[in-house]
């Protein structure tokens, strides 16, 4: 398989290719939008023309120095890496040049009805921050009508080769090893269909990393496609949820950090969050800290968050068959486990046991609110639901008497292997209306094997 | 860019390998047999082809799991609170105790020298040039070859500074492959 690599700061091609003249930007010059796409172009242009091994360079930036995006650099061809030359992520910065650049990268799309998708696939993107540019695209376009949530208006990394219009996606792309600041509404935007051993992948990541300034908008990750996941990054500040597993299935949502998420948000939500279109997620070893955080109502980057509210660890909207192992949740003001029963999810599984990892040290639900699991509906619909072993302890903090699992719609196979529960200040378990589990919940196990 | 999934650091093993086991008790017979400097030499090598044994040497996967950790908690870019989040979350997830957190975080603080030196040498070669060679493209690459490197030795030091269990819940964490497919 022939693989092209770019070099960012150096782009250098690697393979016998031969490349058209590109013309080159001084150095201080910012503009490195034609570079790019020119460097892409002519890729697409000489793939197989084989011959004299050449170079071609983009345009120099010192450290730290954004490139400005002028418009998306659009990724037409398979078996492709860009990679930054820098020491860090950070010393190869994009970015978005203006309100008019909806994304500053992407797969090439599918737009109209009846379009075939080009879908280039085993593409590799790593070593690179995507800075955004909110402030900007806030200020042109007026911070008090811009403050969207969930609406793709603007997507920092757009790797969608077509299902968000309604063909199906079959490029696997890798990025590793990027960073994402400022983003005006959503960071990083995955899809993909798995194929063999390969399927898309984001990991070893960071968001937010100037601090709380520099948070995104709205969604950190929106998880998409077959088998793709989210491994090992760390999420923070984020004024939405850190991860929206939101279409697709068998997604991954394995080892990430994620730490005071939602902290613009209109009503509340998963830091962690499955929705409606999503099946069989797989949600494990995650570390998710939600700082205690309470929302004001107060203005915050020109936009107005919801009034008392926050976020919660997980939320559950109506997946099906989701899998949550070995998360550690703590911190959460109100609720850290959000079950809405009214929206039919179905056969979730709670379990301290990690598959992939038996050695994982033990995590519980701890240091919440209101409530650890909170299943809350108001129709008479049952969810399926397996506890395994699940750890829910100090609930009650900030005021609140807290309830360790508050259960109602819920039928099933109920608790097995025990649970560890201690040291919430009012029940361990609450069961409400509609509650028919075959195993009930235990005693009061009070001992932990992590000690929490 | 070299590829950072093939580092092409493998002292450790390579070491390892070059001392096998019939020449250890070649070394240990003679040592029982002659002069005491050889004996000392001979005790010397196994100490090290022991400790380094232990170690094997760091699998691509592994890399790129400690390139996160070290070029997160030892970043000169990012927020000082950033960082500070970021190693108080790792080392509780992963039951670190006070002294494996400082091992950590020293070949963090390694890692970010080597990080500046490798952004120093490159703003040598970049600076005032409008166009790079490909010698220069070259010089660029090897800086960050040399970086890659530099991950693979600091994370062996960081698995032998450590306690053994924390470390077998590092490399547990690390060999959890990316992506887990056929897992359903």
């Amino acid at each position: 398989m022939r693989t092209s690599t770019i070099l960012l700061i150096s782009c250098s091609l690697t393979l016998p290719l031969i490349l058209q003249a590109q013309s080159y930007t001084p150095l201080g010059l910012t503009d490195f939008t034609n570079c790019i796409n020119g460097t892409l172009s002519n890729l697409s242009d000489y793939q197989t023309v084989s011959g004299d091994v050449t170079s071609t360079y983009c345009p120099l930036s010192t450290a730290g120095s954004p490139y400005s995006v002028t418009s998306p650099i659009v990724i037409t061809l398979s078996n492709l890496t860009i990679t930054g030359a820098g020491a860090a992520p950070s010393d190869t910065v994009l970015q978005r040049d203006s309100s008019s650049v909806r994304y500053i990268m992407q797969l090439q799309e599918c737009d109209s009805p009846g379009c075939t998708p080009n879908s280039p696939t085993n593409i590799t993107i790593e070593n690179l921050t995507f800075d955004g540019n909110r402030a900007t695209v806030q200020s042109e376009l007026g911070n008090s009508t811009f403050c969207p949530e969930e609406e793709a208006s603007y997507v920092d990394l757009m790797l969608d080769s077509g299902s968000y219009h309604g063909n199906s996606p079959v490029s696997i792309v890798t990025v590793e090893d990027c960073d994402f600041n400022n983003a005006p509404e959503i960071g990083l935007w995955l899809d993909g269909t798995a194929s063999g051993d390969n399927a898309s992948t984001v990991s070893h990541s960071n968001w937010a990393t100037g601090g709380e300034s520099t948070g995104g908008r709205a969604t950190g990750i929106f998880l998409n496609g077959e088998d793709s996941g989210a491994y090992y990054n760390c999420i923070k500040y984020q004024g939405t949820a850190a991860i929206n597993v939101s279409t697709g299935t068998t997604n991954y949502v394995y080892g990430n950090t994620i730490e005071y998420n939602r902290i613009e948000d209109c009503c509340g939500g998963g830091q962690i969050y499955t929705n409606s279109q999503s099946s069989y997620a797989k949600v494990a070893s995650n570390w998710v800290d939600g700082g205690n955080i309470q929302l004001s109502g107060s203005e915050y980057r020109g936009c107005y968050p919801g009034t008392n509210v926050s976020a919660t660890g997980i939320e559950i909207y109506a997946s099906s068959s989701p899998s949550f192992y070995n998360n550690q949740l703590q911190n959460h003001y109100g609720i850290a486990v959000e079950v809405n029963t009214d929206y039919y999810p179905s056969n979730l599984t709670f379990s301290a046991t990690n598959p992939w990892n038996g050695s994982d040290p033990y995590k519980c639900i701890t240091y919440t609110g209101w409530r650890g699991f909170y299943f809350q509906g108001t129709m008479s619909n049952y969810v399926g639901v397996s506890f395994s072993d699940v750890c829910v302890t100090y609930t009650g903090q900030n005021g609140y008497t807290g309830v360790g699992i508050e259960l109602s719609n819920v039928n099933g196979t109920g608790f097995i292997n025990g649970a560890c529960m201690h040291n919430n200040t009012g029940t361990d378990v609450q069961n409400d209306s509609y509650v028919d589990l075959t195993n009930p919940p235990p005693g009061t196990p009070n001992t932990c094997s992590n000690g929490q | 860019m070299p590829n950072k999934s093939t580092p092409n650091a493998r002292n450790s093993a390579a070491v390892s390998d070059s001392v096998p086991l019939l020449t250890v008790h070649k070394l240990l017979g003679k040592c029982l047999q002659r002069a005491r400097y050889p004996c000392a030499v001979a005790i010397a090598v196994i100490t090290i082809s022991t400790v380094i044994a232990q170690q094997p040497a760091i699998t691509p996967q592994q890399h790129n799991f400690f390139r996160h950790v070290l070029r997160t908690i030892g970043s000169p870019d990012y927020n000082p609170s950033y960082i500070a989040d970021f190693e108080r979350a790792f080392a509780q997830r992963f039951a670190l105790s006070s002294n494996d957190a400082a091992v950590i975080h020293a070949a963090a603080q390694s890692f970010r020298t080597a990080v500046l030196n490798t952004r120093q040498a490159e703003h040598a070669i970049t600076h005032n040039n409008s166009r790079l060679t490909p010698a220069d493209g070259a010089a660029i690459n090897a800086l960050l070859t040399t970086q890659e490197q530099t991950i693979d030795s600091l994370s062996t030091q960081i698995l032998q500074g450590i306690s053994p269990a924390s470390a077998a819940r590092l490399l547990a964490a690390a060999n959890v492959p990316i992506p887990i497919v056929k897992g359903k």
